[in-house]
């Protein structure tokens, strides 16, 4: 080896992350690849942000149901912008890219909020669509795991720190301070069930292929 | 933002919660959309919240066909312990429901389930034994002849509710009901921790305003799950809180309270 090499920062456990500078370079490489016309920087760019995407898409929304569509939207909006040179930061792709995401999610609701007043006005709408079976199946897969991740959970005050801080959406210090906890304990509890449940999460996920995909043969995210 | 930061901050638990302030919400997007590793830790915590809100909103409504008028004094007391046989069922079914929730692995929920559809079988049996015995009872001279039976008696709906501390009622309590149909009696089941010495329970039932609108006593039972049979009418939409407390030594000590919403039916 001709010199010393860089490896980005050193973490306690081992890895290495790559530095911010050499992501940012990568990713003006690639809006200048895009704007040179070359599909495969295009299908680079679909498989780079796609899963990115449908989480801020899928978290920003109300419902699950345009999540999908919302994505598309997002990914070919942003592929016709890089086409067209308007990205101005190319090195700042990714900020662009989740900037994106939000407009669309946001622009979304706005648009169903003007066509609920005027469904308001002109009579009830259609009935949404109902669940599909896959989607049902996968939210019983989820109860089934957070019931397991549950019932291995030392006591019902561990239980009472998921429910009262993922669905109540209580503050940390209250929780702490009604049930009697240490900071340190309710990091536990959290810390041992997410790490739980992403094991049996990625077990389940390696069990049925991966999770759900769609047409294009990419993962979907098991929101 | 880099992952010692978001890890320091829990920066990923905030995001899905929505407790991150916005512009922190966008950096950590703007990081998040091109990181496989915070893309899977928010999956993970997306999934996992939705998992528990599913668990969290799940009952299981047990309705229960219309009831036989009672002709006699005899069919009056069979109406009774059939109204018993029927409550100990549905209490079975409930807590069938909670402890497959969150007490049990799928081994063990099954050994739980065919526990209670023995219990169930047996409360059946219990049922048809009395309604045997009564049979021998002769009936009063003037006593209308007994129709047919052929549905449940009790028409009820069963709800297993989570003890919640510290809530106030209409804080959103994780505790959902909607009751289909038109059960006489709503069936809750709740879990109450054990508590050493004996002593009777008393159950109140209280609307959003603290008002209380029903309350009765339970004798001491080894159980940690009480089953509460609550007249319908008195839950109408909207939020209520049931208290179980123990009185001891002349003063009640709260054993747990259950805030829960009735939705629109």
């Amino acid at each position: 080896m001709g010199g010393p090499l860089l490896l980005g920062r050193i973490h306690a456990r081992g890895r290495v992350e790559v530095g911010q500078r050499d992501a940012w370079a990568e990713t003006a490489e690639l809006v200048r690849r895009i704007e040179q016309g070359d599909g495969g920087a295009e299908v680079d760019f679909i498989q780079r942000y796609r899963r990115g995407v449908t989480v801020i898409v899928a978290r920003n929304c109300r419902d699950q149901s345009p999540v999908e569509d919302l994505c598309q939207d997002v990914l070919t909006t942003a592929l016709e912008k890089i086409r067209s040179g308007a990205v101005r930061e190319p090195d700042r792709l990714s900020g662009f890219v989740a900037g994106l995401a939000r407009t669309v999610v946001l622009e979304h609701y706005r648009k169903e909020g003007a066509r609920s007043a005027i469904d308001a006005r002109m009579g009830a709408p259609p009935q949404a669509a109902p669940p599909v079976a896959l989607d049902r199946l996968l939210r019983q897969e989820q109860a089934f795991i957070a019931r397991r991740v549950l019932s291995e959970l030392d006591s019902d005050r561990d239980r009472q720190i998921l429910f009262r801080f993922y669905i109540a959406e209580d503050d940390k210090e209250r929780i702490c301070r009604d049930l009697g906890l240490t900071p340190l304990h309710f990091n536990r509890v959290l810390f041992r069930a997410r790490e739980r449940y992403r094991d049996l999460y990625r077990q389940w996920t390696a069990a049925h292929g991966g999770g759900r995909r769609d047409d294009s043969g990419s993962r979907r995210t098991l929101i | 933002m880099d992952h010692d930061y978001i890890e320091a901050h829990d920066v990923s638990s905030r995001y899905v919660t929505g407790r991150l302030p916005d512009g922190e919400e966008r950096d950590f997007e703007a990081h998040l959309v091109d990181c496989q590793r915070c893309i899977d830790a928010v999956e993970a915590e997306m999934s996992l919240r939705e998992g528990l809100r599913t668990v969290g909103s799940e009952c299981a409504p047990q309705p229960f066909a219309r009831v036989v008028p009672p002709t006699s004094r005899a069919t009056t007391a069979y109406r009774l312990l059939r109204a018993a046989a029927a409550v100990l069922l549905a209490v079975s079914v409930g807590l069938g429901a909670w402890l497959s929730r969150s007490r049990v692995e799928l081994g063990a929920a099954r050994g739980a389930r065919a526990e209670l559809e023995r219990r169930a079988e047996q409360a059946e049996q219990s049922a048809r034994t009395l309604e045997k015995r009564l049979a021998e009872v002769p009936a009063p001279a003037n006593a209308a002849p007994t129709i047919a039976r052929t549905e449940p008696v009790v028409p009820a709906a069963v709800f297993a509710l989570t003890t919640v501390r510290g809530s106030s009622v209409g804080a959103n309590p994780v505790n959902r009901i909607r009751i289909d149909g038109n059960p006489k009696v709503v069936v809750f089941s709740l879990e109450i921790p054990t508590v050493p010495g004996a002593g009777d329970c008393e159950v109140s039932l209280k609307d959003r305003a603290g008002r209380r609108l029903w309350s009765g006593t339970l004798t001491s039972s080894p159980s940690d799950t009480l089953g509460v049979a609550v007249d319908r009418a008195l839950l109408p939409a909207g939020d209520y809180v049931l208290e179980v407390s123990r009185r001891s030594a002349g003063r009640s000590q709260v054993l747990g309270r259950y805030p829960f919403r009735v939705d629109a039916g």
